[in-house]
């Protein structure tokens, strides 16, 4: 009985402190959109079990939390303030379409086919790729549309010319 | 545990801000909030990159745009930068 309170009390000591970690570490960790994001989730997904099930003191489990959020707030603050340290942890949007053509060696690069980067611009509605004016593959992984001038939907803005071009016709 | 806290944060704003977080506006009228930028370590090219994935080309399009406790950004666009609605064809129409 006693071993079963003390695993209910490990768990809900366990709990509230990952809940105080993780709010540290800020929204964008939550996102998990560059690669430290990634790492401090991974590393600090395994860390709880061990302090759930005693397999190690609980102070060592918040000293180990507390050094990787410290960690990870540092290297934030650093791809913040220096563009040469962003680049580092993070790298650079890689153009894999530019003026509708695809760029064969960054697709290469990154590793994405021909049929991979249809996939993902299928994911971001673009149909062809003869409506892109710039596609990148974000730091996060994922890949960004920009559509060519003819292929943007049509906008507020664009009503007067709407307009005018109706009225053209009475 | 996980249940009072979401049952709890349901019933209690003050609780929800603080286990959840508070949604921070980090463009405004086409304008980069840079204090809310470094409150949230989101930096000029990462911001430009959630941008573009909201479909956004210029930033000048964006009326609104907060980071949300998901770490996602929302976006909402200017009056002008919207997509034309049906309601606009009947409009046009007079």
């Amino acid at each position: 009985m006693e071993k079963l309170v003390a695993i209910a009390l490990r768990v809900a000591i366990t709990y509230l402190y990952l809940l105080i970690i993780v709010r540290l570490s800020g929204k964008r960790s939550v996102a998990e959109g560059t690669p430290f994001d990634l790492v401090v989730a991974l590393i600090i997904s395994d860390l709880p079990d061990d302090m759930i099930w005693g397999e190690v003191p609980l102070a060592q489990g918040v000293t180990a939390m507390a050094t990787l959020i410290t960690l990870h707030l540092v290297v934030a603050l650093l791809v913040y303030h220096s563009p040469q340290m962003a680049r580092l942890f993070e790298s650079v949007p890689s153009p894999l379409v530019l003026n509708q053509q695809p760029i064969h060696r960054n697709m290469a690069f990154e590793r994405v086919n021909d049929r991979d980067l249809d996939a993902m611009l299928r994911e971001q509605k673009v149909d062809r790729r003869s409506e892109v004016e710039a596609a990148r593959l974000e730091t996060s992984g994922l890949l960004s549309a920009r559509r060519t001038e003819k292929s943007k939907p049509a906008e507020k803005g664009d009503l007067p010319r709407l307009k005018k071009l109706l009225g053209g016709h009475k | 545990m996980h249940y009072p806290n979401s049952f709890l944060s349901y019933r209690s704003l003050k609780l929800d801000a603080l286990t959840a977080g508070t949604p921070r506006v980090l463009v405004q009228n086409g304008q980069m909030i840079k204090e809310a930028m470094a409150a949230e370590h989101v930096n000029e090219a990462e911001l430009l990159a959630m941008l573009r994935l909201n479909q956004v080309d210029e930033i000048k399009d964006v009326a609104r745009g907060t980071l949300e406790t998901n770490g996602q950004l929302s976006v909402i666009k200017t009056d002008e930068a919207k997509e034309l609605e049906k309601r606009d064809l009947e409009e046009a129409q007079g």
